[in-house]
């Protein structure tokens, strides 16, 4: 220990115990709890099918507002199609793209980091070239390719983030990887004649998932943005399916006269992004592994 | 310093030759182009006669050779749906998206900075939370949905700036920290951080115990601090200058980014191709800067020590930061 | 000369006050050097801390007591007058040079900043003669150097050339020898020990290991659990020491004059800060522990030998 701390630190907290820096962030897990929900049920729960037109009903205001309805609870857009019901459509988009991309991306970068960081030497070096020119190539620019090649649609969003994010995990991964090979009980276990496949399984896959787990709630906002980009330019989830992206490419003209097109989905954008992060930070504070360094 | 630099620069060209080739045989392998040029009823002969003109019957590795050749002297092909040399599109556009990437990163960089210094040197006060707070929302809120709150306020109901277009000097100042706003906050964020943990470290106690006027420790502080902040800064402007895309698109600015989506929409390969190059062209130029400034702030890369038997250079262009910050 | 009288420091922790250090005092005259023995959290670097005010709130507070440097009390400085004193009375070596020299910066620069005026007119030489003084052969050449060019006693011996080149009065050295090879802690010892009779240096050396600290300190003081348990001349207390906790510490540090001897180890561990016996720190380890020593602390006591320790129950020797 260095004596020209001042401040006596703190011995590192390993595990979900309580931090008195970070009180447990409620109003992000609602929130999060709310999009999984409707991530998953939201096709159930919608009062109406978010895609029908309903000319006659075109750009009706919530129900509080002055000539609004409880038919239609947060108004409808300029087809006369349910806000509220697109929504919840838009947040199964988002689910899934936010979920699949993570776990996949995930899993592959845990591939690579387990790989590259047990077997070290040229595999690692090379590994990791690969990664860093990967995490350095733009999000967007990739997609522009990906999409001019292969079309638009949801397979292709996911597809796309993956290819931005697993290299993220990967790199993050692989130095935990690497610290812990070294720890001395890793070591030992091997110098007792433990094989490495029951290393890897039997202490660091365990060690890495605080750290896993944190990225991946980091992630899904990035994933989330992504999409609503994508989808904003016209070049990620394809109409009329309801993404929250294109929810708000279809009322950027309503801001003044119907408000209540965009801001909806704007807002729900922002609220799961924003909870995400939050809840992502917490977590990172609290569990406290590599990706503090 | 100079052979640290050549390898880079190397390196770089190499990752570019890489791209190019992938895009080209990406592109041409999906799909034959002649279809969507010709007039739709146009007969096997017509067809031909389009292929013939567009170079396309010749052998692949002879299409890929030519375009090199062409690309070596600026020639990046002609665009399909526009009918005009890829070049003659893309160079202003490039140079309305530099415009634009450009101010919104000097604006993110010293308000990032400034903001994140603040912060941790006045940590746990309100200026850090505020700081904080906005670094937070900043990460949390999609440019397109910011930029369209920016035109609702400052420029339907106020009337303070135009809503898109690039006619006069403060059209920018919108689209710009619409699109600055995630850098901003992101570099404010690793900052603060960096900041306060050099606050902590060995290195500043011992400064301190020097008695040196807190101007000067503010100084190596920051200096030491620059490290981390200048990789993800290079980060930036590169997520930038593709991240114009989805903000010229929503403030109609005449940059690369509204032509890949019209390029996207007529299948227009060779005009996508052109402009994945010459962004590539320019991320590859960046992250090369941002080497050498690596270099010229850091001796230890600029001048490693010589008894450490093998010579430890960073392999990567990325250095080690919080990884989190860069997304 | 440094003069600690009845310290209290303090450090905060969420709420929680940890006393690091509890009256402690200790005397430094100029050209003697005083060890400040004790293991990890016993609070002897916590002193050092508070001699150079770097414990300030909200990390913690200097809460009681006089720290005197040369006739001024750092507890009543305000910040400029406190850079003016780090600035001219104190030089201060750190534990590991490594972490302590800026990296980006030449050792010139380094050197430079601490320099009194008179001498940054000729800046060059007086750094040249200083670190050739130190040890360091061709220093003129090595001037436009970075520390991470220089070895692990090179470094350190620039980190002292930071310390002397104020021409301070007080030298502080926190365990100034662990971090580098055994080999090259030699020569930083006999360094320190010529430069405190060269320039009359009033020395604290902070040290966990007694017997290094008898190779160039007159005086030594014993910490555990933030309070003084024994002090005075090295020599003495070496020869006969009251506290057992000393005598755990001298036994604990002998190198095995004898093949296969057992080392010592002192059974338990230090107490935490934050939860300090109510009566002496050591009584939980101690052996010769009875329950006046779990319930109050005794007061000084002086021996014929002119060494002081706190214990009910001293050990004979």
């Amino acid at each position: 220990m260095s004596t020209m701390t001042p401040t006596r630190r703190a011995p590192r907290r390993r595990g979900l115990k309580r931090s008195r820096h970070s009180r447990k962030p409620w109003f992000s897990m609602a929130a999060m709890g709310l999009f999984a929900f409707c991530g998953i049920f939201g096709a159930l729960i919608a009062p109406h099918d978010p895609t029908q037109n309903d000319l006659a009903h075109s750009l009706a205001p919530p129900f509080w507002a002055e000539g609004g309805s409880t038919t239609y609870l947060l108004g409808t857009d300029q087809l006369g199609r349910d806000i509220l019901s697109r929504l919840l459509s838009g947040a199964q988009v988002s689910f899934l793209v936010a979920v699949g991309a993570v776990l996949i991306a995930g899993a592959i970068g845990l591939g690579v980091a387990l790989l590259a960081g047990y077997t070290g030497g040229r595999l690692d070096a090379f590994l990791t070239r690969v990664a860093d020119s990967a995490m350095a190539f733009p999000v967007l620019l990739l997609a522009v390719i990906v999409v001019a090649l292969y079309g638009k649609s949801i397979t292709i969003v996911i597809v796309v983030l993956v290819l931005a994010v697993w290299p993220q995990y990967a790199r993050v991964l692989r130095s935990e990887v690497i610290r812990i090979r070294n720890e001395d009980y890793v070591v030992m276990s091997k110098v007792m004649g433990g094989n490495a496949r029951w290393a890897i399984v039997r202490h660091i896959v365990p060690n890495v998932v605080p750290t896993l787990l944190v990225l991946a709630t980091l992630q899904i906002g990035f994933a989330i943005i992504a999409e609503g980009s994508l989808s904003f330019l016209g070049i990620g989830v394809p109409a009329p399916a309801a993404s929250w992206g294109n929810m708000l490419a279809d009322g950027r003209n309503f801001m003044q006269t119907a408000w209540w097109v965009p801001v909806f989905p704007g807002i729900a954008l922002s609220i799961t992004v924003l909870s995400a992060n939050l809840l992502g930070d917490w977590l990172r504070q609290t569990l406290d592994p590599a990706t503090r360094r | 310093m100079l052979r640290y630099t050549g390898t880079r620069f190397l390196q770089g060209l190499i990752a570019l030759f890489f791209i190019v080739t992938v895009v080209f045989f990406l592109a041409r392998m999906s799909g034959d182009a002649t279809a969507l040029l010709a007039p739709p009823d146009a007969t096997p002969e017509q067809l031909d006669a389009v292929r013939v003109e567009l170079g396309l019957d010749r052998p692949i590795l002879v299409q890929y050779w030519d375009y090199l050749q062409g690309l070596v002297t600026g020639d990046l092909g002609r665009s399909t749906s526009y009918r005009v040399p890829v070049s003659d599109l893309v160079v202003p556009g490039m140079q309305a998206t530099a415009k634009l990437a450009l101010v919104a990163f000097l604006f993110a960089l010293v308000l990032g900075v400034a903001a994140g210094a603040l912060a941790a040197f006045r940590s746990n006060t309100p200026t850090d939370y505020g700081v904080r707070l906005m670094a937070v929302l900043g990460q949390s809120i999609p440019s397109f949905w910011l930029g369209m709150i920016l035109v609702a306020v400052f420029s339907v109901s106020l009337g303070w700036f135009p809503a898109f277009g690039d006619a006069t000097a403060t059209s920018i100042v919108l689209p710009a920290i619409s699109l600055a706003a995630f850098a901003l906050a992101s570099i404010a964020r690793l900052t603060r951080s960096t900041v306060l943990e050099m606050l902590s470290k060995d290195q500043t106690l011992f400064e301190r115990s020097k008695g040196v006027a807190p101007a000067t420790l503010v100084v190596h502080v920051l200096r030491n601090s620059s490290l981390p902040v200048v990789t993800l800064a290079g980060i930036q402007l590169g997520a930038l200058f593709s991240g114009t895309i989805v903000i010229e698109n929503l403030f109609a600015w005449p940059g690369v980014g509204q032509l890949a989506i019209q390029a996207i929409n007529a299948k227009d390969f060779a005009l996508i191709q052109g402009i994945v190059i010459v962004n590539t062209l320019v991320f590859i130029a960046l992250l090369f800067i941002v080497d050498v400034l690596y270099g010229l702030l850091d001796p230890r890369v600029r001048r490693p020590a010589a008894s450490r038997g093998k010579k430890k250079r960073p392999t990567t262009t990325v250095q080690p930061i919080d990884v989190m910050e860069t997304v | 000369m440094l003069d600690v009288k009845n310290l209290h420091t303090e450090y905060y922790q969420g709420g929680r006050v940890a006393h690091a250090a509890r009256g402690v005092s200790i005397h430094v005259p100029q050209g003697q050097a005083v060890a400040l023995v004790g293991e990890s959290g016993s609070g002897k670097s916590t002193v050092a801390q508070s001699v150079m005010r770097m414990i300030r709130p909200p990390v913690g507070n200097l809460r009681e007591g006089i720290v005197s440097v040369n006739g001024i009390d750092v507890r009543l400085c305000t910040d400029r007058q406190m850079r003016q004193v780090l600035r001219n009375e104190i030089g201060f070596i750190p534990q590991d040079p490594t972490t302590a020299l800026d990296p980006l910066y030449t050792i010139r620069s380094q050197i430079k900043e601490v320099l009194p005026e008179e001498d940054k007119r000729n800046a060059d030489q007086v750094i040249t003669e200083l670190l050739e003084s130190l040890g360091i052969v061709n220093a003129a050449d090595r001037l436009g150097d970075y520390p991470h060019e220089f070895s692990g006693g090179m470094k350190q011996r620039v980190a002292i050339a930071i310390a002397l080149a104020k021409r301070p009065s007080v030298l502080i050295a926190d365990e100034p020898t662990t971090a580098l090879d055994v080999t090259t802690q030699v020569g930083i010892l006999r360094l320190l020990d010529r430069l405190r009779r060269e320039r009359n240096l009033a020395t604290l050396f902070i040290t966990h290991n007694i017997r290094v600290a008898r190779l160039l300190c007159q005086h030594v003081v014993v910490m555990y659990g933030g309070i003084v348990v024994e002090s005075g001349p090295i020599e003495q207390v070496m020869a006969a020491p009251s506290h057992p906790y000393t005598r755990a510490l001298l036994d604990a540090s002998v190198l095995g004059d004898r093949p296969r001897q057992k080392l010592r180890a002192i059974p338990g561990n230090p107490p935490s800060l934050f939860a300090m016996p109510q009566g002496c720190p050591f009584s939980p380890r101690c052996a010769n522990a009875t329950d006046q020593c779990h319930e109050g602390l005794p007061s000084e006591v002086a021996t014929e030998q002119g060494t002081r320790y706190t214990c009910w129950n001293p050990v004979a020797s």
